[in-house]
């Protein structure tokens, strides 16, 4: 663990951050954070999510102002009070969800609020700013078309596009936030180097990844934030993953996996070659009652586009799914629902819950039908409905009146857990059940879809967090760029396995493999 | 690093090009209606359906403004109507001031003396008022957070009601208007009517700021991704404001040039004519969610319709084909959106099947 | 802010409280003024041409706003049906006149359900631009089919029984088609407010892809309350038509606006997922009040669409307002406490 100060004094640290704390409505994004960047080193930023990682970029861009706190660029206190300042001091920042204009141009993308102007009336020079972005992108080895139009370029040409606009800015600060998480594995490695080619040339990079590649690729040292509070810096020769993840999470990770006992039975869903254009294809397996199939793989692989189109999200355009013996196809989730096939969306927020609404509200919704009494609705039987959710899974509240939007993420998966629940599903579709849970409600929830599985349902889980994967399938379904490379067995599982089947190849190799 | 270059170009793209078969249906369309009634296609006619468009596309090329950063405005016939109005009524008083002057002083008729208000100051004042009204659109919309279509729908009323008391209830007619103002659109130059070498200069402003200004720049900004526009610093609710403001200066512009060709102002002039606005807008290729239009493309659009309402006029289909106008601009309109929605589809369904699987 | 069926909430309570005293306020304000005209047996006489077309408007256009969505075309649409009711029975020669009423019901359904379809088909666009295009299409057929003419004739009952006729009810006179209109109010708000139908529209515009994902049939839901707006538009003016006597296509210029603004008024969001009854009765009661009142001191429409105008940007601007200072607030307290 480093101690602050343990380094030369003053020389060589670019950036020197002491106390941010910045407030919202409700919630303590960063509480007291500190961090420092050498001069040239590449520094890795890394937590769970709502740990404060976004906020803390925005308020190095000055997208937003920290309620107290320094900043210290090269010595100097600074205040960043727009985006424009932080630019002209040097700072700049690629998101996770582009902030590109789709409708414009990648030259114009490059220099929006930069823009090259000449002549008397200081007029947008176009091919001056179509030369240079063209330059710009040279450099970093790329050939993309400065008038081609930015949507139509693919995620990783987009990237790159965007770290030409940062060179553009002649940053010296450069924040890249989970740089690769829609890139392939040749993608990747060219962000690599050139990301190590940028650091040569005397530029500091804050590198936010979820993934452990990146971070033990590219970084010299890693900082974990967890809750919105800085958590330690470490050398990264010093830190090996288990320690990240422990401070990441705030505990041994193996301690709450519970035993899996229940009988493999009959199977319950069945799908053959789906594909979807553009987003999976040839997607083939099986679940059974009693089993908890795995389905992983990296961001952007197509796990969710699966799910959500046997479901009934989405429509598949060709292949089958066999639902209990019978074929089917739903044009809305509320016929698989109907079914017996029920979906726990990636983003309980936006798709689970209604968040003004209370948990006994959230809770009835699909089964509002069986909540009459003389065709009007029955406050006292939604109400033992809320209840009931709230016993049988363990929810942390006053009472079925509280809002969802007034609970913890653990709890809130509990309630749209709840709702599903009361809709008799047997087959039980979730799509990364623990993703911000805190660690007592993951652990509920590992043991309510074992006690499930245990009553004969059959789980398909989605999920990016290895351990979880590990500890409670019986078997992983791993899909890469969008089609199935591998199913694996209990038995068979290993990390380096699935990670390597995880893995995106080159093309050819695929071919000729 | 060696890579083949990425070229995204695409021949299929020139005949895509939405200028270029707007044009093409433009031709189409006058020489169709052209075969049908040679009056239309003479240039005589062509000439006139030109000055006509004119004062539509001086409003389309606001309205442009207002749906590149996604926002939309149907106050503009209101608009145009309180600018003539107050303008109007400006001119009435201090021509009849300066007639029970001049024939104090003895001169002969009225007629002698029909030059008082002067025109640029008219014209400084009606896009005054036109701005002001903008700056209230655009203050509701982009600080108080009121949805643009419910904003403009009661600031609509609100103006027109306006219009009404500042016209105290009469009109402004040809006696009450000075020569200058009723001479402005009867101009000709260079065998162009006035008000198409007005919108035409209007046109090549709004083509430099659009294209060559910083500030034009950002108003596609905005529509395209405002969240990312805020993360670079653009300040998103002043650049929607300025939209407003310029929508309702052209407004008013357009508010003097309406009642100058018409010889008339009334307290509800121009209702309804912001659809045709509109209509010109989503024909010429402008997004109604904002980010993406062409210049070139409302102008055509305002044109197409001009062709069309001449058009529909000089073919005296059924009887008189005055009723059908506005059920066709609906239908047009929609008929406008939805093709290009399916266009927008078609185009994400490409770049869903070129994805590498 | 907790579920809004069942147990009223304290909020909404409050709002209710308000609006009535705004009733009261506006009233003795103008009984001061015209103490012989504005009366309360004048104005409940007056509800026929201040309130009960409008009121049947707002109730389809709750609808609609709950889901989050607007709908711009109700006043062309009440004017399409109307004149197809007019047309049809073309002052006696034309087909039977219950066949004509419910051949503009059919129209008014017709619109909606066209609007609905609109909106659930494309859903990249805004039904706003859906709606503002169809509103000219609507009233452009209303053109087409009456041109510049006035369809009227109607049985004597029509005018003289619904349009003017009252029940003498606990001593007052009171207009028929305002007990009709009232009839309807408890049924609607069991219906919105006490039904799993009504449920699930709050739910769809409280959040429709969460709504979706729990089984709801989310475009069903958009379909039927679109079409239901366009139902009620139709009542709407078929009451308008029979006070008047005739139908000219341009019949309900502005009731749009009204409509909006009586829901709104009444606790409905643009944004979604409220909206309240009584609350639409009280803002209803408000918006009559005002608007007799106005007419009666200036009588001049543009004055009175003017004020209407100005209620439905405040009642739309000042929410907003509050809920940003509400905002600001909490951050100061929150930040007031970081510095203790």
């Amino acid at each position: 663990m480093q101690e602050m100060g343990a380094h030369p004094a003053g020389d060589g640290l670019v950036l020197e951050i002491t106390g941010v704390t910045k407030i919202f409505p409700g919630i303590r994004a960063l509480d007291d954070v500190r961090f420092d960047l050498r001069r040239g080193e590449i520094h890795a930023l890394i937590g769970e999510n709502g740990a404060g990682k976004s906020t803390f970029i925005k308020v190095l861009t000055g997208v937003h102002q920290p309620d107290s706190g320094t900043i210290l660029l090269n010595g100097q206190p600074v205040r960043m009070t727009d985006p424009l300042v932080a630019r002209r001091l040097g700072i700049a920042a690629i998101y996770q969800h582009l902030a590109a204009y789709p409708h414009l141009s990648v030259a114009e993308n490059i220099f929006m609020g930069n823009e090259q102007l000449s002549g008397p009336l200081q007029f947008i020079n176009w091919p001056g700013t179509r030369r240079r972005a063209a330059a710009l992108l040279k450099s970093l080895g790329s050939g993309i078309d400065p008038a081609a139009k930015m949507g139509e370029l693919s995620v990783a040409q987009q990237q790159i596009v965007e770290i030409a606009k940062a060179l553009s800015q002649d940053a010296s600060v450069l924040i890249m936030d989970e740089p690769t998480a829609a890139l392939s594995q040749t993608e990747s490695e060219e962000l690599y180097a050139i990301v190590r080619g940028l650091k040569e040339k005397g530029t500091s990079v804050i590198l936010i990844s979820h993934r452990f590649e990146d971070v033990y690729s590219l970084a010299d040292r890693v900082t974990v934030l967890r809750d919105g509070r800085y958590i330690g810096t470490w050398d990264i020769q010093e830190a090996d993953s288990a320690l990240l993840v422990n401070h990441m999470v705030g505990r041994s990770i193996d301690q709450f996996f519970p035993q899996k006992t229940a009988p493999i039975g009959k199977e319950l869903l069945r799908v053959d070659k789906l594909g979807r254009t553009g987003f999976f294809s040839e997607v083939s397996f099986s679940l059974r009652a009693g089993e908890i199939l795995g389905l992983t793989g990296l961001v952007g692989a197509g796990r969710t586009e699966v799910v959500e189109a046997i479901c009934g999200v989405t429509r598949p355009d060709s292949g089958s799914i066999t639902l209990e013996g019978k074929e089917v196809r739903f044009t809305r989730p509320g016929e698989a629902l109907g079914r017996g096939l029920a979906l726990l969306p990636e983003d309980r927020q936006k798709q689970g819950l209604l968040l003004p609404w209370s948990i006994e509200d959230n809770v009835s919704l699909p089964t509002l039908e069986a909540c009459k009494k003389h065709r009007l609705l029955s406050r006292p039987l939604i109400s033992r409905l809320g209840s009931k959710a709230i016993e049988q899974l363990a929810i942390k509240a006053r009472s079925g009146l509280d809002t969802a939007e007034s609970l913890s993420g653990g709890n809130q998966q509990k309630v749209v857990l709840g709702k599903l629940l009361s809709s008799r599903a047997r087959v039980m579709v979730m799509d990364e059940p623990t993703k911000g849970v805190d660690v007592g409600s993951k652990a509920a929830i590992y043991q309510i879809m074992c006690d499930l599985a245990a009553q004969g349902f059959g789980i398909l889980m989605v999920s990016s967090e290895m351990p979880e994967v590990m500890a409670m399938c019986d078997r992983a379904v791993i899909m890469r760029q969008g089609r199935v490379s591998a199913i694996l067995d209990r038995a068979d599982f290993t990390p380096e396995g699935i990670l390597r089947a995880s893995m995106p190849v080159e093309r050819k190799e695929a071919a000729g493999a | 690093m060696s890579k083949p270059p990425v070229k995204v170009f695409n021949p299929g793209r020139l005949l895509r090009n939405r200028e270029l078969g707007l044009s093409l249906v433009l031709l189409a369309l006058v020489g169709l209606i052209g075969l049908r009634n040679p009056a239309f296609a003479s240039i005589n006619n062509l000439q006139f359906i030109l000055g006509d468009t004119a004062i539509m596309i001086v409003l389309a090329l606001g309205m442009m403004c207002v749906l590149l950063v996604g926002s939309i405005d149907i106050s503009i016939s209101a608009v145009m109507a309180l600018s003539a109005m107050t303008a109007g009524i400006v001119m009435k008083n201090n021509l009849s001031q300066a007639e029970a002057q001049a024939l104090a002083e003895g001169a002969v008729s009225a007629a002698a003396v029909k030059v008082s208000t002067p025109l640029p100051l008219l014209l400084l004042l009606a896009a005054g008022v036109g701005a002001g009204c903008g700056l209230v659109n655009g203050l509701l919309i982009s600080y108080g957070r009121v949805l643009p279509i419910v904003a403009t729908l009661g600031s609509q009323y609100i103006i027109y009601g306006l219009s009404h008391l500042v016209s105290g209830g009469q009109a402004v007619y040809r006696k009450d208007m000075s020569e200058d103002f009723i001479q402005f659109t009867r101009g000709s130059f260079l065998g162009f009517n006035s008000k198409v070498w007005i919108m035409l200069a209007a046109f090549l402003v709004l083509l430099v700021f659009i294209t060559y200004t910083r500030h034009g720049r950002r108003l596609y900004a905005v529509g395209s991704n405002a969240e990312a526009a805020r993360l670079s610093g653009i300040n998103v609710r002043a650049v929607t404001l300025s939209a407003h403001v310029i929508m309702g200066i052209l407004a008013g512009l357009a508010g003097m040039l309406y009642a100058s060709h018409d010889n008339k102002i009334t307290q509800d002039m121009a209702m309804g004519y912001e659809m045709y606005v509109i209509a010109a807008c989503v024909i010429g290729g402008v997004s109604v969610t904002g980010g993406s239009g062409k210049i070139l493309g409302v102008a055509l659009g305002a044109l197409t319709i001009g062709v069309i309402n001449n058009g529909l006029t000089m073919l005296r289909l059924t009887g008189n084909s005055e009723f059908w106008k506005k059920a066709i601009q609906g239908a047009v309109i929609l008929v406008a959106i939805i093709t290009n929605v399916y266009i927008q589809r078609g185009h994400e369904r490409r770049v869903l099947r070129e994805r590498r699987l | 802010m907790a579920s809004v069926t069942g147990k009223i909430p304290a909020f909404l309570r409050r709002r209710e409280w308000l609006l009535a005293a705004l009733v009261l306020l506006v009233f003795f304000w103008f009984n001061a003024r015209e103490p012989d005209n504005y009366t309360f047996f004048k104005l409940l006489n007056q509800t026929r041409v201040y309130m009960v077309d409008v009121g049947f408007m707002a109730l389809g256009m709750l609808l609609v706003l709950i889901l989050g969505d607007i709908d711009i075309s109700v006043a062309a649409t009440a004017a399409l049906s109307a004149t197809v009711m007019g047309v049809a029975y073309r002052g006696g020669q034309g087909l039977p006149f219950w066949l004509s009423i419910l051949l503009m019901l059919l129209t008014g359904a017709a619109c909606g359900l066209a609007n609905g379809l609109l909106v659930i088909r494309f859903k990249e666009l805004f039904p706003m631009i859906i709606t503002l295009s169809t509103q000219t299409l609507y009233r452009g057929i209303a053109y087409i089919i009456l041109k510049d003419q006035s369809a009227g004739g109607f049985p004597a009952w029509y005018a003289k029984d619904l349009g003017y006729g009252s029940l003498p009810l606990l001593g007052l006179d009171v207009p028929i088609m305002l007990l009709i209109l009232l009839l309807i109010f408890p049924f609607y708000y069991l219906w919105l407010h006490r039904t799993a139908a009504g449920r699930r529209l709050f739910a769809a515009g409280t959040n429709i892809t969460a709504s979706r994902y729990s089984g709801l049939h989310t475009d069903r839901i958009k379909l039927t309350a679109f079409l239901l707006n366009g139902l009620f538009a139709a009542i709407g003016g078929f009451f308008l038509t029979s006070r008047t006597g005739s139908v000219k296509y341009t019949i309900g210029t502005g009731f749009e606006m009204q409509a909006i603004a009586v829901a709104v008024l009444g606790g409905a969001s643009t944004s979604g997922g409220r909206g309240s009854v009584p609350g639409l009765l009280l803002a209803l009661l408000l918006l009559t009040a005002l608007k007799n009142g106005l007419m009666l001191l200036y009588n001049d429409a543009f004055i009175l669409n003017l004020s209407v105008g100005l209620l439905l940007i405040l009642v739309v601007l000042i929410p907003n307002l509050f809920s940003a200072l509400a905002d600001r607030r909490r951050v100061l307290r929150q930040r007031l406490q970081l510095a203790k």
